[in-house]
């Protein structure tokens, strides 16, 4: 049995004693060393990290425990509204509020992981928004902490619960792993403070209003940066530092998320990654539509060397991919503009489309029904300068492969 | 009638007479009361009667450390302590005499 006491008979003896602490510090303490040889006899006939519940089994609850030690002891009863003097706690009142300040650290911790992770991923500012959710939860767990220490809150069943599985865990395996994580910690929180840092600039550049949410990191970043050595001598630091950490590993996690998809866009687009929009590049019926640059190209012109217009030509890509497009033609009927198939024909034909009056004016005042008109002529020429280099007509290549044209190029399909 | 009844009138003079010829800890005092027969003395009792044994000036108590635990607390008689053991071991005897006779004379 080690020189310190196990968890089970701490926790029993906190409770006892903050069942006495209307008493004098100095006799109450005269009477733990009277009772922690035997607890702590108990708990080694009980075997291996006891339960504080089977303490229980055997002496009772603390409370009850405490009034005996009361009675016999001749010290007065507890007072009803036993104020704690020291630091410890009224275990059965304070329950409540240390169970909201636990739950609320994991909340919060959970919130701000989630948060930094959409943050990070989107590189923007909104989603940080809901953390504005989570920091009242925080704020009052803090407060609950402050006031009243972490004592509370360690004895709290889920708490002891938590921490049997985790020293157990710490037996079961070697320990030098963990030894080798703890030696890492100061550097852990000196990178906490450059990730704020670095995700504080990066919001910034994406968006300058972010500039207001700039000091919020860098104080983070330096609150984390105090507080991490500290941790070990004040548990009450968990309540900042976690949560920092959180959100620092959620950032991590969203900004490699971001990464990827910025690598993976990259060699899939071959560029401009424009920041979560992603435009269309397929028109209304799924084909896809022809780009130049950033721009929707409706049609192509072609011309010869003379500047004579080339009224049928096909367009393929370098793999002999018929560049081929939705063809639109006009509905008599209604005048709209409709689909008739998809080849890659080019010039097509332009869809005119205005309002006729019943003399077959167009575009006039009266105008009330809808036309459609579809023109073949090529809309303008061009003017081809003449020191144009003109590619010298043995070396033009035959398509690798040479696709014949669609069939069903000019059809309508109906 | 039940003993833990019985018990609270006569814990003080039992826990007085386990330490008679030993000086003792806590629980080395629970346990010579429980090797002694009385199974049903509550542990924080016997606590809290040392306690008060001791605030009272009949007990003086040293610590040992202990090399595998807490220290130890070992409480031990002192002079007046032995005086009250002497004289409610007396009380005790004429009380116990005259509730055998009494029940002798009922039976």
């Amino acid at each position: 049995m080690s020189t310190q006491n196990p968890t089970a008979v701490r926790v029993y003896l906190a409770r006892v004693r903050s069942a006495l602490a209307d008493l004098p510090e100095s006799e109450v303490e005269e009477i733990l060393e009277d009772v922690r040889p035997h607890l702590a006899e108990m708990e080694a006939e009980l075997g291996e990290n006891p339960k504080v519940d089977a303490l229980i089994e055997r002496l009772g609850s603390p409370e009850s425990y405490a009034a005996e030690l009361r009675a016999s002891g001749g010290y007065p009863p507890r007072p009803p509204d036993a104020g704690d003097k020291t630091t410890v706690l009224k275990v059965k009142t304070g329950i409540g509020g240390a169970r909201f300040a636990f739950w609320g650290l994991v909340f919060s911790v959970g919130g701000f992981a989630l948060f930094g992770f959409a943050a990070a991923v989107w590189v923007r500012v909104d989603p940080l928004l809901g953390l504005l959710f989570v920091a009242p939860v925080l704020a009052i767990s803090v407060a609950y902490v402050v006031r009243k220490g972490v004592a509370p809150i360690t004895e709290l069943p889920e708490v002891v619960k938590l921490r049997e599985i985790a020293t157990s865990f710490q037996n079961n395996r070697n320990s030098k792993g963990i030894n080798y994580f703890r030696t890492l910690k100061p550097a852990w929180w000196v990178l906490c403070a450059a990730v704020l840092v670095i995700f504080g600039l990066l919001l910034v550049l994406r968006d300058t209003e972010a500039v207001l949410l700039l000091p919020l990191m860098l104080l983070a970043a330096v609150a984390v940066v105090w507080a991490g050595p500290k941790l070990k001598t004040d548990r009450r630091l968990l309540w900042l530092a976690v949560p920092i950490s959180a959100f620092v590993i959620g950032s991590i996690l969203g900004g490699a998320g971001a990464a990827v998809d910025l690598i993976a866009k990259r060699s899939y687009s071959n560029g401009s990654y424009n920041g979560g929009y992603t435009p269309s590049y397929n028109d209304n019926y799924g084909n896809p539509q022809l780009m130049y640059g950033s721009q929707d190209v409706e049609n192509i012109y072609a011309f010869d060397a003379e500047g004579k217009p080339l009224t049928e030509i096909y367009l393929y890509d370098e793999n002999g991919r018929p560049l081929s497009t939705t063809r639109y033609a006009c509905e008599r009927s209604t005048g709209e503009k409709r689909k008739v198939g998809d080849d890659n024909r080019y010039p097509r034909p332009r869809l005119e489309r205005g309002v006729q009056d019943n003399d077959g004016n167009l575009n006039g005042y009266n105008g009330s029904r809808s036309y459609c008109q579809e023109k073949a002529e090529v809309p303008f020429s061009a003017a081809i300068p003449k020191g144009a280099p003109v590619p010298p007509s043995t070396t033009a290549q035959a398509p690798p492969s040479s696709p014949a044209p669609p069939s069903n190029s000019t059809q309508p399909t109906r | 009638m039940e003993i833990s009844q019985l018990l609270k009138g006569v814990l003080d003079l039992a826990v007085l007479a386990v330490l008679r010829g030993e000086d003792g800890y806590g629980y080395d005092v629970l346990r010579r009361l429980r090797i002694a027969g009385l199974q049903e003395v509550g542990d924080a009792s016997v606590y809290g009667t040392l306690r008060r044994l001791y605030k009272a000036g009949l007990l003086t108590s040293y610590v040992v450390p202990s090399e595998e635990g807490p220290h130890r607390k070992y409480y031990s008689l002192n002079e007046p302590g032995r005086q009250r053991l002497e004289e409610s071991g007396q009380t005790w005897r004429t009380f116990a005499t005259t509730m055998n006779s009494l029940l002798g004379e009922a039976a």
